[in-house]
């Protein structure tokens, strides 16, 4: 008999056990965590892997580098923030038409820009992510809705109310932001095992061959641009309905921006993984100093961002993600010859068994 | 009030183009989109204003300390990304724009951490004094931030027309394979291209103490303002610096009058992203291809 076809790429088999026991630990940990800070880091954790990722769909995989995702994260807080304040519309549906309004926008700026090459793209998302930015601060009403400028937007309290997107306790935030989170890892698996996905790596790698070879290089861009709008507006809804508070500095600014790119890269830009790594090295860094150093060292978290960014693309250019494939060397060996040994027993059985079939 | 603006506007601008010229400079030569550029000049304004409060010299005098200064540290930044920028000399320089962004962030926080949020003044010999020309009133550390800037420009027209390491710079920015190919070495380039930048900074960064206020978030307003001069001006042009400089600090000060700061940096980005898609050469660059 033939071997299976796990057998041929253990390292697949491998890493579907070690998605699959992430995943199971990651849905079962709430049960066992008491601790709320704990729960807190966890969520921010699965949140900036969400928002990473959702910008890797276009950075990574695209080779299109914005610096100005926060635009659409804001696009999509402000959208279901403002529908629920003003029109009570749960902001399930908010985050829906947040993550639509904000994949139109991704498109109107991604299709002058893809025709260019170069840094063009990202200076223009700087650009307009700052004009978005600074219009918002500086506008206290349009159209007789409450922006509240600069001031911000405090979301009203509603207690334990599922259908508006509210809740006593942080762990269904957790589970919101983990099944988020799963989604964007798999389209992100899908887009990157797919033709367009072939496509995009192909232009991020060689624009002119792959447009010689007849890929519509701006078109799979523009599709690569939505997708990765769209989730980027629906992960701001989510931050607005956790934190319950929106401004245009914590969902507009450069910050944020910049956080998505630096976890991106230190994790392993252009690979499903590196993002969620890059989150969990990153994010609980930057929560625990804000915790333990506070305001007097406001920027201590940044000082040790910088530094690991400087490090991992001087030494580690394709992010830790590298170091955990260099790890999976060793491990696949033993997982294979261990399959093999077990399949060699097995085939001893089979050929004693035969043997005293023959015999009879 | 109107003449009034333009002056203001023009005396400001010909100081944006001055710290965009560096910025310029990288991303004409070696191709670099340098996020570290703001930073850099934060940590010359931080340069002069330890050597003022330390010392006691005047900021002047310590922006002609600090120049030397920042030019040694640009040399090793440019040593820095040298490696980062070899290796990927085929894909683009991507990885080097990340590295100046990690900088960036560091250095930024250092600072904030050192110092303190806190803003800092530094009082020149000129700092409040003014000086009224045909009932326009013109601030003279502003005058002379100007006057700075201009001289500055020529100085670095001379260096980039003039000198061999300036012609071998031109050549590498037009066409990085034939100056290869003439032994022009593309390292000791990086290298100089990151010094002269930053040392132009180091000008800029004294000029601007003496009227402006320092914080470890400083160079972000410039970072930003530079990217929209030199893409406006036209990359690796000196005079589209210069010109870059002029319109975005008019646009600034007139847009300030009339309709309020805020709607005025919009501005400024809108007429950025318009450049951008309908002449992405810039208004003095050249067609290429």
């Amino acid at each position: 008999m033939e071997a299976p076809d796990l057998a041929e790429d253990p390292k697949k088999g491998l890493r579907i056990a070690a998605i699959a026991a992430l995943v199971l630990a990651a849905v079962l940990l709430p049960l066992g965590v008491q601790n709320i800070f704990l729960l807190h880091i966890l969520i921010m954790v699965f949140f900036y892997a969400y928002m990473a990722s959702a910008w890797n769909l276009l950075a990574g995989f695209a080779g299109q580098l914005s610096f100005g995702h926060a635009a659409f994260a804001g696009i999509g807080a402000y959208i279901s923030t403002l529908l629920f304040i003003a029109w009570g519309i749960s902001p399930w549906i908010g985050m829906a038409v947040g993550g639509l309004a904000a994949t139109v926008v991704s498109v109107l700026v991604g299709y002058p820009c893809f025709r260019l090459r170069g840094a063009y793209y990202s200076l223009v998302t700087i650009a307009f992510a700052e004009i978005i930015r600074l219009y918002v601060t500086s506008t206290q009403r349009v159209a007789g809705i409450e922006l509240k400028g600069a001031a911000g937007l405090v979301l009203p309290l509603k207690g334990q109310a599922p259908w508006l997107f509210q809740f006593d306790s942080k762990v269904p935030y957790y589970y919101t932001i983990l099944v988020m989170l799963l989604a964007v890892a798999t389209v992100g698996t899908w887009v990157k095992h797919s033709k367009p996905g072939y496509y995009l790596a192909a232009i991020r790698d060689n624009q002119d061959a792959a447009e010689a070879l007849g890929v519509k290089a701006a078109r799979m861009k523009l599709y690569a641009a939505a997708l990765s709008g769209f989730f980027t507006g629906m992960g701001g809804t989510f931050y607005a309905q956790y934190i319950m508070f929106i401004d245009p500095v914590s969902v507009l600014g450069i910050d944020l921006s910049v956080n998505l790119v630096v976890i991106s890269v230190i994790g392993g830009i252009g690979t499903v993984t590196g993002p969620v790594l890059g989150s969990f090295f990153m994010t609980p860094l930057s929560e625990v100093t804000r915790l333990y150093l506070g305001s007097s060292y406001a920027g201590a978290h940044l000082v040790l961002y910088g530094l690991v960014l400087m490090l991992v693309v001087a030494f580690m250019p394709r992010g830790l993600w590298e170091a955990l494939v260099t790890l999976e060397g060793p491990i696949t060996r033993w997982w294979a010859s261990a399959r093999h040994r077990g399949m060699q027993v097995d085939s001893l059985k089979q050929a004693a068994r035969n043997e005293s079939r023959e015999r009879q | 009030m109107l003449l009034q603006n333009v002056v203001t506007g023009l005396l400001m601008g010909s100081v944006y183009g001055l710290v965009a010229f560096g910025l310029s400079l990288l991303f004409g030569v070696m191709k670099i989109v340098n996020f570290a550029h703001g930073a850099v000049l934060m940590i010359g304004m931080y340069v002069v204003v330890s050597l003022t409060g330390l010392v006691g010299f005047d900021p002047y005098l310590s922006a002609a300390i600090g120049t030397p200064m920042l030019f040694v540290i640009g040399y090793l930044l440019g040593l820095s990304v040298e490696p980062i920028l070899m290796r990927e000399r085929s894909t683009g320089p991507i990885s080097v724009l990340l590295w100046t962004l990690g900088f960036s962030l560091f250095a930024i926080n250092i600072v904030l951490i050192i110092f303190g949020a806190d803003y800092r003044v530094v009082e020149s010999f000129v700092s409040g004094k003014t000086l009224e020309l045909a009932g326009v009133i013109i601030s003279l550390p502003r005058l002379g931030a100007a006057i700075v800037a201009v001289v500055t420009f020529v100085g670095l027209y001379l260096l980039l027309t003039r000198t061999d390491v300036g012609k071998a710079m031109r050549a590498t920015s037009q066409d990085m394979e034939a100056a290869r190919m003439l032994g022009i070495d593309e390292r000791k380039m990086c290298r100089m291209a990151f010094a002269i930048s930053s040392a132009t900074t180091a000008v800029a960064a004294g000029v601007l103490v003496p009227f402006y206020y320092v914080s470890p978030t400083v160079g972000d307003v410039f970072q930003l303002k530079s990217f929209v001069i030199v893409v406006l001006g036209g990359i690796g042009t000196i005079s589209g610096c210069l010109l870059g400089g002029l319109i975005v600090g008019l646009v600034e000060s007139l847009g300030a009058q009339y309709l309020n700061a805020t709607y005025a940096q919009m501005v400024v980005f809108l007429v950025f992203v318009v450049i951008l898609l309908v002449r992405p050469m810039g208004l003095l660059g050249k067609e290429r291809e």
